[in-house]
């Protein structure tokens, strides 16, 4: 076995010639070490336990930031033609986004305490792409078991390294545009995901034991559903600021608003 | 082959041998620019880069295929510089650096690959860092025993008029101030490849005071950022010791010159260290620092190698002509 750079679905393209008299010896002893690599898909496990129930209730809100926007990073991306190309001169990261009327976007809410049982993770794939040189979307939310699909559209070679800690992390090759892999990750955590190539990309994607979680739009909104009755904690989770938590009780059918505002801070 | 005084290696020997081992160093400074770059993974497989021999050269890519693609050409010249000192009939010993040295370089390649497909292990890449330096010990050790320096020394070392006790000191803080530098990079590699280069963020003092306090150790990278930045100071003691040491043996040839370089490195050193942390490691100041270690390192075995030469040319005066009591007479 091999560490494959290559995509899920192009496996049956041609593998390339590793028979050049330098690498001779080293290429067995590389195949052997790569046997171990840590990149290859992990098998997902079925939780068990008590099944979790849905319900009716639901909140919602609005998450804003109080104050001027910090200063984001900004980054040149003259080191690969096809990014310069898609942002030319200096461009700013979306590190903290903050739309016109100040609703913040890339937000997690996530309830922390309250959920019980066991929830069975949705079959179908959620997507993380790399466009423009930039993961979209920039944070996004699974749950454990739940199919990751990794693609990229862009005209240029990237890498997708996912550095998971409670899960196996893994570095991928994405070397042309439609290169597509799936993967799951079986504990929650937040894996913070980056290229290595254009070290100004990253994206987090969290992965959570239930489906009651939500990220923000570009205005700030957000609407966590089908929670049971019950007393919640609820926590909002960004890539720079400080978290913010919430508590609150629902009745069964009761939609609850309950906004956030993050407090600024100097620099992202 | 002999293992004694061999005649001056020719032109095309030392011309290989100086080759090499700049080439090395140049490698290492390819290999810093990888990790400050951070462009460690930027390729996810290896031995190929993307399975292929060339891939596109952008990005992070650039420093990690570019690494690789000089140390194929560093370790293939590191291969072909034992034909060279086996052809050309070197000493023996020269001879089995010259094997160690591409030993330690096929090992070097072997890590490198352990520590990309394992995603930058801090043990693997650390062993990657440290395995460096011996194999640019190695190489510059070699390229000091064919060089013209290294005949004229070996003809005027046992003539120059040097106190025997002075010689030793010399020699003993020559081992300890290079095997302390030694012990420094390895401690400086554990802070670059566990990401706490600034775990400390300001110089000379930390968190404002001499020393961290409190919940400050429980921070990740501290204990190792504070360790690295105050064993530096032991290595600079050390260094500037047997540097002084050095200049006291200024009959034997050369020893002037590399005490005088040993201090300006140690110093050039210390600032490094300095702005990589207040430049909040700029990529120019972390590679420059790894690199300056690396000559800091080498002077340390370069000076070591040629007091203990200077010792077997002249070996300690007998007991008795240095008029020490004769504790066995009649």
């Amino acid at each position: 076995m091999r560490t494959d750079f290559r995509s899920d679905a192009s496996k049956s393209m041609k593998t390339f010639p590793a028979s050049r008299p330098l690498w001779g010896a080293l290429v067995p002893l590389a195949f052997l070490i790569a046997a171990c690599s840590p990149n290859a898909p992990e098998a997902p496990k079925a939780p068990a336990g008590p099944a979790g129930k849905l319900g009716t209730a639901v909140v919602a809100g609005r998450v804003t930031l109080e104050g001027a926007p910090p200063l984001n990073t900004r980054v040149t991306m003259a080191t690969d033609p096809f990014c310069n190309g898609q942002h030319p001169g200096e461009t700013e990261l979306p590190e903290v986004a903050v739309g016109p009327d100040g609703g913040l976007e890339n937000v997690l809410l996530r309830v922390t305490e309250g959920v019980s049982g066991v929830y069975a993770a949705p079959a179908e794939a959620k997507t993380l792409d790399q466009k423009g040189c930039a993961y979209s979307p920039r944070v996004l939310a699974i749950m454990t078991g739940q199919p990751l699909e990794i693609v990229s559209s862009d005209a240029t070679i990237h890498n997708v390294h996912a550095a998971a800690k409670e899960n196996r992390a893994f570095n991928l090759g994405m070397p042309a545009p439609g290169t597509r892999y799936t993967r799951t990750f079986e504990k929650p955590e937040i894996v913070p995901f980056r290229c290595d190539v254009h070290p100004w990309m990253r994206a987090f994607v969290a992965v959570l034991p239930h489906p009651f979680f939500a990220v923000t739009a570009a205005d700030g909104r957000f609407e966590i559903r089908d929670l049971p009755a019950g007393t919640y904690t609820v926590e909002a989770w960004h890539e720079k600021l400080p978290r913010q938590t919430f508590t609150l009780t629902l009745a069964d059918g009761e939609t609850a608003t309950h906004d956030v505002a993050f407090p600024s801070v100097p620099s992202a | 082959m002999s293992d004694g005084d061999q005649m001056t290696p020719s032109r095309p020997v030392r011309l290989a041998t100086r080759t090499v081992a700049i080439s090395v160093f140049l490698l290492l400074i390819a290999g810093a620019l990888v990790t400050s770059t951070g462009s460690g993974l930027a390729v996810p497989d290896w031995p190929l880069s993307y399975g292929k021999l060339m891939p596109p050269m952008v990005g992070g890519i650039l420093y990690e295929h570019g690494h690789r693609m000089i140390a194929a050409t560093v370790a293939t010249m590191v291969g072909l510089q034992i034909l060279v000192l086996g052809f050309r009939r070197t000493d023996r010993t020269t001879f089995r650096l010259g094997l160690a040295a591409f030993g330690a370089i096929l090992a070097q390649a072997v890590l490198g690959g352990l520590t990309v497909l394992f995603l930058l292990p801090p043990a693997i890449s650390s062993a990657h860092a440290g395995l460096a330096q011996i194999v640019f010990a190695l190489t510059a050790t070699i390229a000091l025993r064919t060089s013209l320096f290294w005949s004229r020394f070996t003809d005027a070392a046992p003539r120059a008029a040097v106190e025997h006790g002075l010689r030793t000191r010399a020699s003993r803080l020559a081992l300890w101030a290079a095997g302390a530098t030694y012990v420094q990079i390895l401690l400086g590699a554990i802070v670059r490849h566990t990401g706490a280069g600034l775990a400390i963020p300001d110089w000379p003092l930390s968190f404002g005071k001499v020393v961290p306090t409190g919940a400050e150790w429980a921070t990740d990278g501290v204990l190792a950022h504070f360790l690295h930045r105050t064993f530096a100071w032991a290595v600079a003691a050390l260094v500037v010791a047997a540097a002084l040491a050095l200049r006291k043996l200024d009959a034997i040839p050369g020893l002037r010159r590399l005490s005088t370089l040993w201090l300006g490195l140690v110093a050039l050193q210390v600032a490094l260290g300095a702005t990589s942390v207040w430049t909040g490691k700029a990529v120019w100041a972390t590679s420059a620092h790894l690199a300056v270690g690396g000559l800091l390192w080498i002077a340390g075995v370069l000076a070591a190698v040629l007091l203990a030469r200077a010792a077997t040319l002249s070996p300690a005066p007998a007991a008795a002509e240095v008029g020490e009591p004769q504790e066995a007479a009649a």
